[in-house]
């Protein structure tokens, strides 16, 4: 339970401490942690956005997935104080509160305890988790006064370095990790120096690159032929042209005179040119550069993935799995280069080999976490395939339960038959001494030739895993 | 056969006389020997006389162009010329002379000459690259380019053209000579001779008419067409009159004007330009017939005030130009009396006739290619032309006659000229509503 000196506790059916801040002087927000929510009064804006900050911020896991609701008479329209915040209402409804506290709850319980992850993974995670508990993915909103235009609150609050470039890096390995995937919403254009958006974008002079340029249009007088810049036709006291060759007036564009094009001078080179270059001068930096060379980011929506979700759930499990080493074993990425050769051999010589994986399911898939207390199920069950497999067979832990097996020179006929094989032994060695019949253990082979694509073969094994 | 034709030719031209070759022969005697024979000759003399003379004034002009250093704008109007332009703008970089700026405008070309300016302006090798999408007409070009030139000299190029090494500066030295001369005009010779028979009798035409025949006009001070292939002004008297009119022929044009400013015009032989000229007598006549009505469009109704006596009357302008008529209008209109009259009077000699006829226009071609031979600086080149005499009488005597004839008439009557596709309508229209 909070201290009593904290907001107003408010009355609620389930007994949950709901509190309502409306005085926000001398909070302190660890103190916040024991309540199941927090209404905000909003009419006090920058201090109700602050401790919306500070909470969405902490790295306390009861903090920053703690339900915050904004009590405000108006309409809210401040994008960055919605993506914080769980919704806002314009009246206390203890029962709405409540539901939505209780939805929190739930979701909060499949979260797994116990993460020790430290760093970005720690943020990462955060992310994950505030994601999944709120069924919302990470929108972009306008953000004049930050580096590039737009910021996704959560990471911002979360990013105390508040730097632009991180924060970009954060995003591409959310994508390429494929916790999240995206959805393009704008695209902005960056420094290369210091990673900012806000640019003052001028016309130059090619020669000298001056932005004090003059541009003028350049008038042809059928009649005599003149042409010259617009300047060259002007006249004191009169807005008429009139042409400085033959004295006549200019009446009528396109019968007695045209504007064929438009030329710069360069007030500082005395440069003339009708091709201007665009530069962009960094606010933030002062670095000067061609608008082709600013680094082109899109700003997208992130949505959560099911890796995304199980993640915000489990931690992050699969990828320590290539930590894990077996006798035998080739890491997936040497499997990767393995695999490549293969194929480009097979386009020399006439030959066929066979790739094939060995997947292993169960109902309580914890069984084959890469947890150190189950770490030594999946090396006995990996040195078993190598002592059952072909000397020549190069082998690889895959991404999902699974173990990937290459097979040079052997079709896939013999390949299947062995596979089929190791698959039957391994299920029922493991539901025998683990007592569990859920567990199963499959098996899927691909044929190789020299016209075999690499990535589709891995897919194809992967994706079999998935499939299950 | 053929022996027996020539027995009874030369019996009959022995018979005949001395005065009836003169009295047949007529035209050629009384106005074409005197004018493009002994004339020529007369100069070429005295003009290797003169050069001699001049030989230390010379020099000085020259050494006063290298110590005054001026800037000279080169400018190139053009449309569609981008194949050109690159090896245009190599020969310039390969000038002796080298304070110069390229100002080349394209006016509204639809080929690659947009990419290959900006690709020359990127490298250096042009200052500026004007581009105007819709098409304004040469002169208009011209003027755009000339509004933006900060040299003391301007030189104006076509595009298809390329220089003798010494070209820019030989062009310039005459305006050291005299503080008169407005205007000097390059020798314009072709690169193309070797091509077919049509660019090969066009380049003695032009070893004859512009390297000899305006040399020649040149020292008579009756030079009266500074090329627009290459010639080079001085910055005031383009200054005085914002540059070039409408065309066609607004080369002549504006030499006519300089000189009503009571500038000097002369011809600089040793600035050498090399041009092409077109490969086909359907092309050739299409270039020849434009040359020609301007003659009526800008010599006989534009500039007719040379023939008055107002302020900017000249005599010698007045000269020039009455000499450009009656050389070119009146004996053309003249040649086809005198071509009537031979057939309807000597309808039974003509079989003697004309190869009496094409054997004096051999000699006298043969004279005045060898008096152009004198001048000329490529001397080894030109001699293989020799092969081509025999067809200067039927392409010059006739061919070219018979162009020019059609146009003048054509034009006189028609004003067709205001009809080429040569300027866009729009400013053709113009000009026709406005009588220029």
């Amino acid at each position: 339970m909070a201290p009593e000196t904290i907001g107003k506790k408010i009355d609620n059916d389930k007994n949950k401490d709901i509190r309502l801040i409306t005085q926000f002087a001398g909070i302190d927000i660890k103190e916040l942690m024991f309540c199941h929510a927090l209404i905000l009064d909003y009419s006090n804006k920058e201090s109700c956005l602050n401790l919306l900050s500070a909470i969405r911020a902490s790295s306390v896991e009861s903090l920053y997935l703690m339900p915050v609701f904004l009590l405000s008479m108006e309409t809210v329209k401040d994008e960055y104080a919605l993506q914080l915040a769980d919704g806002v209402t314009s009246a206390i409804q203890p029962e709405l509160i409540e539901k939505a506290v209780e939805i929190l709850e739930r979701k909060k319980e499949s979260l797994s305890k116990n993460q020790n992850v430290e760093g970005k993974k720690r943020n990462l995670l955060k992310l994950l988790r505030f994601s999944y508990t709120r069924n919302l993915g990470l929108a972009p909103v306008i953000d004049p006064h930050g580096r590039f235009g737009y910021q996704y609150p959560l990471m911002t609050v979360t990013n105390v370095k508040n730097n632009p470039i991180e924060e970009v890096e954060l995003i591409d390995t959310l994508i390429s990790e494929k916790y999240y995937t995206a959805r393009f919403h704008d695209r902005v254009h960056l420094c290369r120096t210091c990673g900012s958006g806000f640019h003052n974008y001028r016309e130059t002079c090619p020669k000298c690159s001056s932005s004090n340029l003059k541009a003028e249009n350049l008038v042809h007088h059928f009649v005599c032929a003149y042409v010259g810049p617009e300047a060259d036709f002007a006249k004191p006291d009169t807005d008429m042209l009139t042409c400085p060759k033959c004295d006549r007036t200019l009446r009528h564009i396109g019968v007695d005179y045209d504007k064929p094009s438009r030329v710069y001078s360069c007030r500082e080179c005395k440069n003339n040119f009708q091709d201007s270059v665009m530069k962009t001068l960094c606010f933030n930096c002062k670095a000067e550069d061609f608008v082709e060379n600013l680094k082109e980011q899109d700003i997208v929506y992130l949505e959560l993935t099911e890796k995304g979700e199980e993640s915000a759930r489990n931690g992050f499990t699969s990828e320590s799995r290539q930590e894990i080493t077996i006798n035998g074993f080739v890491s997936y990425s040497t499997f990767n280069i393995f695999l490549k050769y293969e194929i480009e051999r097979l386009k020399t010589a006439s030959l066929v080999s066979s790739a094939g994986s060995i997947v292993l399911t169960a109902n309580n898939n914890r069984i084959f976490s890469l947890e150190k207390t189950n770490s030594n199920l999946l090396s006995e069950v990996g040195e078993f395939i190598r002592n059952n497999a072909g000397g020549s067979d190069i082998l690889s832990l895959g991404r999902e339960n699974s173990i990937l097996i290459l097979c040079p020179d052997q079709s896939v006929e013999k390949t299947d038959t062995k596979l089929q094989r190791i698959a039957l032994t391994i299920e029922n060695l493991l539901r025998t001494n683990l007592k569990d019949d859920s567990i199963r253990v499959n098996y899927f082979v691909q044929p190789l030739n020299g016209t075999t694509n690499k990535e589709s073969v891995l897919d194809g094994l992967l994706m079999q895993r998935a499939a299950l | 056969m053929i022996d027996q034709f020539w027995d009874d030719f030369f019996r009959f031209w022995f018979t005949a006389g001395a005065g009836k070759i003169f009295s047949t022969f007529w035209y050629f005697f009384l106005l074409e020997v005197p004018r493009y024979i002994l004339v020529d000759i007369l100069v070429v003399i005295l003009s290797e006389f003169q050069e001699k003379m001049r030989w230390k004034k010379y020099q000085i002009a020259q050494n006063t162009l290298w110590s005054d250093m001026p800037l000279i704008s080169i400018i190139v109007p053009g449309k569609n010329e981008g194949q050109h332009i690159y090896k245009l703008v190599t020969s310039l970089k390969e000038q002796t002379y080298k304070n110069f700026e390229i100002i080349i405008v394209d006016d509204g070309s639809t080929d690659d000459t947009p990419i290959i300016c900006k690709n020359l302006k990127e490298l250096g090798l042009i200052d500026v690259y004007f581009r105007n999408d819709v098409r304004g007409g040469k002169a208009s070009a011209a003027n755009l380019a000339f509004r933006y030139t900060t040299g003391k000299f301007i030189v104006h190029l076509d595009a298809d053209t390329s220089f003798d090494v010494d070209s820019i500066e030989r062009i310039i030295i005459p305006f050291y000579l005299d503080p008169k001369i407005g205007a000097v005009g390059g020798n314009v010779r072709v690169r193309n001779a070797d091509d077919n028979i049509c660019t090969s009798v066009q380049s003695i035409e032009y070893m004859q008419t512009i390297s000899l025949g305006r040399k020649v006009a040149s020292l008579l001070g009756l030079y009266k067409i500074v090329s627009g292939a290459f010639g080079a002004f001085r910055r005031e008297p383009l200054e005085r009159i914002y540059g070039w009119d409408i065309g066609p022929g607004l080369d002549g044009d504006i030499t006519v004007k300089i000189r009503k400013m009571g500038y000097k015009v002369v011809f600089e032989s040793r600035a050498v330009c090399l041009t092409n000229v077109p490969t086909t007598f359907k092309a050739l006549r299409k270039q020849r017939t434009r040359w020609s009505k301007s003659l009526i469009r800008f010599r006989l109704r534009k500039h007719k005030d040379v023939f008055f006596p107002i302020w900017s009357f000249s005599f010698l302008n007045m000269f020039a130009s009455a000499e450009n008529i009656f050389f070119s209008l009146v004996l053309d209109l003249l040649w086809f009396v005198y071509l009537i009259t031979i057939l309807i009077s000597n309808a039974e000699f003509l079989i003697f006739i004309f190869p009496m006829k094409i054997i004096i226009y051999l000699f006298a071609s043969i004279i005045s290619f060898l008096a152009a031979l004198a001048v000329s600086e490529r001397k080894r080149d030109d001699m293989k032309l020799a092969l081509y005499l025999p067809l200067m009488m039927f392409y010059m005597g006739y061919y070219l006659r018979f162009i020019r004839t059609s146009a003048y008439l054509n034009e006189f009557f028609t004003r067709n000229s205001y009809k080429d596709a040569w300027n866009p309508a729009k400013s053709s229209r113009q000009a026709k509503l406005n009588k220029i």
